[in-house]
């Protein structure tokens, strides 16, 4: 575009304000060799370019400046939702943790029905010899038919009117074997296998008591040190029952607390707010 | 932008962004305020402004709360500027004192436009990033702008 009286004022301010290219400026100052009064014009337009004052100095830059570390402000209550939002996982957690199958947390013990046995008649002149013989120790039943009523002390405290009926002391070394032995599915325990003394007065009555012991034996639980001990006491066999049950629940427990901590111990907890990872507990 | 590149432009940048904002508002207290305002607004953004726009990002800033701070007080009180230390001729100073006063008859957005120019050497299309305005915009005002205050100084001359 050439430079002409309508638009040269036009093309002096981009000269002043320095826009113009290098042929744009040669053509201006083409014009303005053969107009030498607009050259006026120009040097107004230049004088009134204005200079930087360096004496305006911003003091105090320092405030300005911003260190490592500690130029990030994290709001109280942004700390405040990120340790309630922790705390609630961690509950949660727990929560869940107890509510695993099998762990209820209520004390619950399964009695199957008890078979209700008769008590064998017993007649008086029953040799003491005969009872222990009839209650001597057998192969250990196993676990899960520990909470089958025990109905031997009923023969025992029959027989103990006349006789101070005790279960025979077992030897240490019986129960020691007896509990390392192998646990049989086999409940039942042919009498073949103990050695019973032949006694002429009780032929009869001695096999009938036999397919009782057997009944019995099938739902007895192990000899245990606990068993042993709860036999030993003077109660009543409602009573001895009852001791029985409160025992039989307290193993259970302790036998679930021991699963559940074997089942959280070497876990990990994860501790996330959203898709952000907090921390992570090792247990 | 990193820490580092941050405290660069505090370095770099905060003095011009104070005589622009001294010549905006008119006000060196006014002006200290707009310079830490455009800062930190900075440094919240920091994460979405790299180095180098980051001088444009501040003189916009700068002349937002300017715009805002000289509607707030409705009218700008001019004080005269700190003498020069330096040995300057009389001639410039008292052409450098036409100036400042020629610069205060101009409206908000037209002195911004000839500091921005002037001062910082900003090309007519930055300008419009800074000030929100079209480059033809830009052109036309700075032009008026311009011709205000060569006809002050004409004025002056010729009373002088």
């Amino acid at each position: 575009m050439m430079v002409n009286l309508e638009n040269y004022e036009e093309y002096i301010l981009l000269e002043a304000d320095g826009e113009l290219s290098e042929a744009e400026r040669k053509e201006l100052y083409a014009f303005l060799h053969l107009h030498p009064e607009l050259k006026k014009e120009l040097d107004a337009y230049k004088a009134v370019h204005l200079v930087p004052d360096a004496g305006l100095v911003y003091t105090g830059k320092e405030t300005l400046i911003k260190k490592a570390g500690g130029g990030r402000v994290i709001a109280l209550n942004r700390i405040l939702m990120y340790g309630a939002a922790a705390a609630l996982v961690v509950f949660l957690s727990i929560f869940l943790l107890n509510k695993q199958p099998g762990n209820t947390g209520i004390a619950t013990t399964n009695i199957p029905d008890s078979k209700p046995v008769a008590v064998a008649p017993v007649p008086p002149t029953i040799n003491t010899d005969t009872i222990k013989a009839l209650h001597s120790p057998v192969d250990p039943i196993p676990y899960e038919k520990k909470n089958k009523p025990a109905l031997v002390a009923k023969h025992k405290t029959k027989p103990a009117q006349k006789t101070t009926v005790t279960p025979a002391p077992q030897p240490k070394q019986e129960i020691i074997a007896k509990e390392q032995a192998p646990v049989k599915n086999d409940l039942i325990q042919k009498p073949t296998k103990r050695s019973i003394p032949p006694v002429p007065e009780i032929e009869n009555l001695r096999t009938e008591n036999i397919a009782k012991a057997e009944e019995t034996l099938a739902i007895q639980p192990a000899p245990s040190k606990e068993n042993s001990l709860l036999s030993s006491l003077p109660l009543r066999e409602e009573k001895m029952q009852g001791f029985r049950d409160i025992s039989d629940k307290v193993n259970e427990k302790i036998e679930q607390v021991r699963s559940v901590r074997e089942q959280i111990k070497d876990s990990e907890i994860t501790f996330k707010l959203g898709k952000k990872e907090l921390f992570v507990v090792k247990l | 932008m990193e820490l580092r590149d941050y405290n660069s432009c505090v370095t770099d940048w905060a003095d011009a962004v104070f005589r622009f904002a001294c010549k905006c508002t008119g006000n060196e207290e006014d002006a200290r305020d707009v310079v830490q305002s455009s800062f930190e607004v900075l440094w919240q953004k920091r994460a979405d402004v790299t180095r180098e726009k980051a001088k444009a990002f501040l003189f916009q800033v700068a002349y937002r709360q300017s715009i805002d701070n000289y509607r707030k007080k409705s009218r700008i009180t001019y004080k005269e500027q700190p003498e020069d230390e330096r040995i300057v001729p009389q001639k410039q100073a008292d052409l450098k004192r036409i100036l400042d006063r020629a610069l205060s008859k101009l409206d908000e957005q037209s002195r911004a436009l000839v500091l921005l120019k002037d001062y910082e050497g900003y090309r007519y299309e930055e300008i419009a990033q800074i000030v929100g305005l079209s480059e033809t915009q830009v052109k036309v005002y700075l032009h008026r702008a311009r011709k205000v205050l060569k006809d002050y100084l004409v004025s002056v001359e010729h009373i002088i």
